[in-house]
């Protein structure tokens, strides 16, 4: 696949998973009553102290998190696609999300026994996105394959 | 950005723009609605099954023209907030005026949510229920992050007021898991799934505004009682 056709999927998968954070972040927010996740597992996790990393609701760090990459996968779109900088930022964004992701999903399965639908699609994007992004090809030396 | 335009993406930026609209519409719908689905209207003066409140905990006068019954789960984050935003404040502004009787059922959705209910419920025993649901929902933050919350629980039946002791017995020995499984019981025969649920003189009552409903019920509540319904 092409540098700019995994561009352009990390921007889609993106762009979807930022949803799926504001969503989470304005019913931490209390905009909403209750998640559309049934009873249950959703609101169980959600109002774990896991919720909240460094202080913060987590939904927040994944709107932020999403956010960057999304701005990353756009430039890499325009005239600094295949940068070295760029795929160097985007490859340190892919594994750290990756991380935390299994960090979370780790948290539901092993301490809370809940799984929220929610983190699990995020999680699912995350994997998505860090497949698109190939860090790996930044660690084998690999040129950018652009075009 | 004009690259990757160059580079002839019109399907890949209009499937940006569907993501974003269609996202955007779910997130603007989503915030509609803080009920729970498929509730059905209860008869209260039908003398049926779904008028049976006595699993509930009440606050106001009997012959008050407006019922609340308020379903809620001692962990679940919107029923904090609505208990802080818009419950506590109606049964102090209106349970007291004659104008509105306030029924609390516990409507534990997790196995977490046990405790409190059946703590809740000892609180009852000795005439403080209200007072304790307050401060389980304000503590949540202590209580809530796992473990074993009674030893804590007793310590707030002490600033309460309590008897401790009996309190203590009471929650240890788990005295009021009845009282907690007839009222969710009773839930689970409305439909509720999920919390917190309202009905407002029998109507399920749908929670809007960053107030969590307290404007729209306060609206009601002057309508019903000006109407002399």
């Amino acid at each position: 696949m092409s540098y700019d056709k995994r561009m352009r999927g990390i921007v889609l998968i993106g762009l979807v998973g930022l949803f799926v954070a504001v969503y989470l972040l304005l019913y931490q927010m209390g905009f909403y009553g209750a998640l559309l996740c049934g009873a249950g597992s959703c609101e169980l996790v959600q109002a774990s102290k896991y919720a909240r990393f460094l202080g913060q609701p987590v939904p927040l760090w994944g709107t932020l998190w999403y956010s960057g990459v999304l701005a990353l996968a756009f430039l890499g779109l325009g005239p600094v696609a295949g940068a070295r900088w760029l795929d160097a930022l985007l490859a340190l964004a892919v594994t750290g999300g990756l991380m935390f992701s299994a960090y979370l999903t780790g948290i539901e399965l092993f301490i809370l026994h809940a799984l929220c639908m929610w983190c699990v699609i995020s999680a699912v994007l995350t994997t998505a996105i860090f497949v698109l992004a190939q860090p790996w090809r930044l660690l084998r030396g690999s040129p950018p394959a652009t075009g | 950005m004009a690259n990757a335009k160059a580079k002839g993406g019109k399907g890949f930026y209009i499937l940006i723009a569907a993501v974003v609209v269609v996202g955007g519409f779910l997130l603007l719908r989503a915030g509609g609605s803080t009920e729970a689905p498929n509730l059905t209207p209860i008869a209260l003066a039908g003398g049926d099954v779904a008028a049976d409140m006595s699993s509930g905990t009440a606050i106001g006068a009997e012959d008050a023209p407006v019922v609340i019954m308020e379903f809620s789960d001692f962990l679940c984050p919107h029923c904090r907030t609505f208990n802080g935003l818009s419950g506590k404040l109606l049964r102090q502004n209106y349970a007291s005026t004659g104008s509105m009787r306030w029924i609390s059922f516990d409507f534990p959705l997790r196995p977490e949510s046990w405790a409190p209910a059946i703590a809740v419920q000892c609180a009852k025993r000795q005439g403080k229920y209200f007072e304790m649901k307050d401060l389980l929902f304000a503590r949540v933050d202590s209580w809530g992050q796992g473990g074993n919350p009674n030893r804590k629980f007793v310590d707030y039946a002490r600033d309460l007021g309590l008897d401790a002791g009996a309190f203590k017995s009471c929650v240890d020995g788990q005295e009021t898991v009845a009282e907690v499984q007839a009222s969710r019981a009773y839930g689970e025969a409305l439909g509720i799934q999920g919390t917190p649920s309202i009905f407002f003189n029998g109507e399920p009552f749908r929670l809007t505004g960053r107030d969590y409903g307290y404007g729209a019920i306060e609206e009601q509540i002057k309508a019903v009682t000006a109407g002399g319904e």
